[in-house]
């Protein structure tokens, strides 16, 4: 089976109909096994106990960027190739990632202000990052401006692609920039393996949490567009 | 327990970053599930009044 197969509405909602128990599954299953674990490892020599805020910061911060990736891609194969699917996947990612945005920057403030004495600061990687949340609002204030469904994916896609420009922003913020906010850490060894398993698999909890819910909400939308060409064949 | 519970003097910051969490992951599951529900029964209203008619 060829993926674009995939973008015929009706062979969607059966394929992902029958992966999502699983992915659900998957996602509960990480997300228990990382709370376990992060409240069993021993507290960090320098940060101490709040070094398991970590464990929620990190993943929600990825997650924040990878649904914004998720949806300018999407945006790009709607603009490109006119798919409704592509509209849908990308404006069903929004909601998602605008609230796991405000999770970052909330969970990034809990851990500020212990360790730096600080619950914000105007930097690169914190500005940037709020700047991003400020997206993914301005994003779903457009999309429920305009009622007509093309026209209204179309300027959504437009901001998204034009919005993408701040993700390599976020993500070298903290190279270019003199900051308070720590530098890539994960795949650099600088974390003992102790907290990296609780760290990889929250990461992967919220990653198949991301994914069924964005699922889920394709598949909405792909059932109120049926009962909307219903109503309409209705009225004719 | 009381312990767990003081995290090392950061109880406050640790435990609101996960309630914070648990309400935002919370508010996200609970309100995709209702819309999918709704979706899901509004169609299933119109095509039973399609088959009826």
């Amino acid at each position: 089976m060829s993926i674009f197969e995939l973008a015929n509405p009706k062979r969607f909602m059966e394929v992902s109909g029958a992966f999502l128990p699983w992915i659900a599954v998957a996602a509960a299953t990480a997300l228990l096994a990382g709370l376990a674990l992060g409240f069993t490892t021993p507290p960090d020599y320098q940060q101490g106990d709040t070094v398991r805020i970590m464990f929620l910061h990190v993943p929600a911060a990825c997650m924040a960027m990878m649904a914004y990736g998720v949806m300018a891609v999407a945006s790009a194969i709607g603009l490109i190739n006119r798919h409704p699917l592509a509209d849908v996947a990308a404006k069903a990612a929004a909601p998602l990632g605008a609230v796991f945005t405000a999770l970052g920057l909330v969970t990034g403030s809990l851990w500020g202000k212990p360790m730096w004495g600080a619950w914000w600061v105007w930097d690169g990687r914190l500005t940037s990052f709020l700047l991003l949340l400020l997206l993914y609002l301005g994003y779903i204030a457009l999309g429920s401006a305009i009622e007509d469904e093309t026209r209204s994916a179309r300027a959504c896609a437009i901001l998204a692609i034009v919005g993408a420009v701040n993700l390599p922003i976020i993500y070298f913020s903290v190279k270019w920039w003199t900051t308070l906010h720590q530098g890539n850490s994960i795949f650099t060894g600088k974390i003992a393996p102790v907290f990296l398993w609780p760290l990889f698999l929250m990461m992967g909890g919220y990653t198949l949490l991301f994914f069924s819910l964005w699922l889920v909400r394709i598949r909405t939308e792909i059932l109120n567009r049926r009962a909307r060409s219903l109503m309409l064949r209705g009225a004719a | 327990m009381s312990d767990f519970l003081s995290q090392g003097g950061y109880g406050f910051y640790v435990w609101s970053a996960y309630a914070v969490s648990a309400i935002g992951l919370g508010f996200l599951i609970v309100t995709t599930l209702a819309a999918w529900r709704k979706a899901k029964r509004a169609l299933a209203v119109l095509q039973d009044s399609e088959t009826n008619f």
